[in-house]
């Protein structure tokens, strides 16, 4: 009997806070607009994102927070929530309160089953992110942009006598006179047999050195382009080479050297 | 003597004529010959004949349909040279009808499924007191991206908006074929007209770098003859000043000849700050963001080019000089004027060293008064360079 009473929980009487405390603890922000997409309903995290007082908001019009570019999103959405019934996802920029822009991820649905309006969504600030992504993206564009721009032909290829290709960078046409996706796990193209008959064993083997000895290997052979003339490049490259000290792959770069 | 021809249609022929093309509609082939002539009319255009044609269509209609308080006008997309561009038959329709016509236009532009669809629009505001509806179709123009209008403005009833959606059937397909061409040979000649002032901008600047080149030559040789020999030292002044300004103005047509040489493609402002982000975003590990909140602002293609040069010389000299990480571009309307500041958070200009961007930078100055528009460049606060262009676009243009 006394275990009993130790399990019994007291009857369901309700929070002790409102709806509204509710809704202005959220670090996401609430809002409900009406027909004509006017704003009835900001909770409190709307102020500290848009910098404007709850009473100045209720009343005005959504799109008038947005950036100009971003309105059209958001009337597709709502276009979509009309056609679909679902709630939707976007991304769209705020003007913050110092004039600076706010990332924002919306998911906005229709409040009652009948009717587009009024639509109730949820804002949340993804501007850390945003940023991150941007720095990120622009790191990698750049190393792409780089290795596009080297008058050479970066490399990794598998370690067979093909030396099939896994990537080569655009400098491959300056080199070799084929485009790089041309050379790129192709069967009926590779590498190895555009390297002259005379200079194929020399390579071979100082590779094979090279790898063996875990070492940098500096290459200088004859190969034969795609208009069927021979031009004599240079090449320094590496072994990739697994923890376990497992040959994956040869990495390096191939340029065409001044003499002959 | 029968009136035949100066009689109004009666209600009954109206009946049957609208009956008869809805039974048969129109196609290309069975256009009529005044209609066909109509779309000849229009790709021949001038600006100015092109409100007459207009006129005669409004005419038209206002004899089949009755009703006398009709107004038609079209509208074009909006080019480099301006925002849409809408003649009507009636000059004084700006005010009335034509303002909202084209607010409602710049709203459906945001609307990707604007392009195939036929509105039917009620006049706000003073409009709709006058009971008054506007009908605003699509006009698909071929090479163009975004469609032309055809809008009128009618107090028919519901009986009579029925001819009118089969009245203006071959009407619109003849607009929006004459003005396929029409917007093309205002195309083409906009591109001749670009190419041949560039062609004659980059001959000039060659010649003058010549003459500019030989003069830089002998005035340096004269300084040194001057450090050698001379014993009056305000000759020695005097040398040295023609030496270095002559250096300078050698410099900046150089620069010049460079920039002239560039290929500008845009049509817009938004365009060309995308191009530009494009092209020097390939070359940097800089984070560049665009921010344009005039995303609908139309600039003469004067202020286009100049505005293009000026940006694409901010972003090399950011790329090459600013050490910046992360680099903006914004446009914004500020006290009715708009503004456009590229900006970066690099190291900032040290006025006090000459390097051989400032010779780009005083031609960027110089680029911007050609097209009354203001240039500031300075520090910006919190680091690195700010570059503003105030300026004003042809709508804002004081009388």
């Amino acid at each position: 009997m006394t275990l009993l009473k130790f399990f019994r929980t007291d009857p369901v009487t309700g929070p002790d806070y409102s709806m509204n405390e509710l809704l202005n603890s959220l670090k996401d922000v609430v809002f409900s607009v009406s027909d004509g997409d006017q704003l009835q309903y900001v909770n409190h995290c709307w102020e500290t994102l848009t910098g404007v007082s709850k009473k100045d908001t209720v009343g005005r019009v959504l799109t008038s927070f947005f950036h100009p570019e971003d309105i059209s999103i958001w009337q597709n959405a709502l276009h979509d929530v009309a056609e679909t019934r679902l709630s939707q996802l976007i991304w769209v920029r705020l003007v913050g309160p110092d004039d600076e822009l706010r990332w924002c991820e919306m998911r906005l649905q229709s409040m009652r089953a009948g009717s587009l309006y009024p639509i109730s969504a949820t804002l949340c600030d993804i501007t850390p992110q945003v940023r991150k992504e941007e720095v990120r993206h622009a790191s990698l564009r750049s190393l792409n942009g780089l290795i596009r721009g080297v008058p050479a032909m970066l490399f990794r290829s598998r370690n067979n006598l093909s030396w099939t290709m896994e990537y080569v960078s655009d400098g491959c046409l300056e080199v070799t006179g084929y485009p790089a996706e041309q050379l790129m796990n192709q069967s009926q193209l590779s590498y190895g047999s555009m390297i002259d008959p005379q200079d194929a064993g020399y390579v071979w083997t100082a590779v094979q050195d090279a790898l063996n000895n875990n070492t940098a290997y500096e290459l200088k052979y004859r190969i034969c382009d795609a208009e069927g003339k021979r031009r004599t490049v240079r090449e320094k490259g590496r072994g990739i080479y697994s923890a376990s000290g497992q040959v994956l792959g040869v990495q390096g770069v191939v340029f065409e050297s001044d003499s002959q | 003597m029968s009136a035949v021809t100066d009689q109004k249609p009666s209600r009954s022929f109206q009946w049957l004529q609208m009956w008869l093309s809805k039974a048969r509609p129109l196609t290309p082939s069975l256009m009529p010959t005044d209609y066909q002539s109509l779309t000849l009319d229009i790709a021949a255009a001038s600006e100015s004949s092109m409100r007459d044609i207009v006129h005669r269509c409004q005419q038209r209609l206002r004899y089949l349909l009755r009703d006398h308080s009709l107004q038609l006008a079209i509208a074009l997309p909006a080019t480099e040279q301006a925002a849409t561009l809408i003649t009507a038959a009636d000059k004084a329709a700006q005010q009335d009808w034509l303002t909202p016509v084209q607010h409602h236009i710049r709203q459906l532009r945001h609307r990707a499924a604007a392009a195939d669809t036929v509105f039917n629009t009620a006049l706000s505001g003073a409009g709709r007191t006058a009971g008054r509806e506007i009908f605003l179709q699509t006009l698909a123009l071929k090479g163009e991206t975004e469609p032309g209008w055809l809008a009128v403005v009618s107090s028919l009833n519901e009986y009579d908006k029925e001819s009118l959606h089969s009245l203006t059937r071959p009407m619109r397909d003849a607009f929006a074929r004459g003005l396929s061409l029409y917007c093309q040979r205002q195309r083409e000649i906009r591109q001749s007209l670009h190419s041949e002032r560039r062609a004659q901008a980059a001959e000039l600047h060659d010649s003058l770098a010549q003459v500019l080149g030989y003069m830089r030559i002998r005035s340096a040789r004269l300084q040194t003859l001057m450090d050698e020999t001379c014993v009056q030292p305000h000759m020695k002044t005097i040398s040295d000043d023609l030496a270095d300004q002559t250096l300078v103005a050698y410099r900046q047509v150089r620069e010049l000849i460079r920039t002239s040489r560039l290929n500008l493609r845009e049509q817009s402002l938004d365009q060309m700050f995308i191009n530009a982000l494009e092209e020097f975003e390939q070359h940097s590990a800089i984070v560049f963001q665009l921010d344009n909140r005039c995303p609908d602002l139309s600039v003469n293609h004067r202020q286009l080019t100049q505005l293009s040069y000026i940006v694409r010389e901010a972003l090399a000299n950011i790329v090459r000089h600013s050490h910046a990480s992360h680099a903006r571009i914004r446009l914004f309307r500020k006290h009715n004027k708009v503004r456009l500041t590229i900006e970066d958070n690099g190291r900032g200009i040290d006025r006090n060293q000459a390097r051989s961007d400032s010779y780009g930078l005083t031609i960027m100055q110089e680029r911007a008064s050609s097209i009354a528009a203001r240039c500031q460049i300075s520090n910006r606060q919190g680091g690195g360079t700010r570059v503003e262009i105030t300026f004003r676009t042809q709508e804002e243009q004081p009388a």
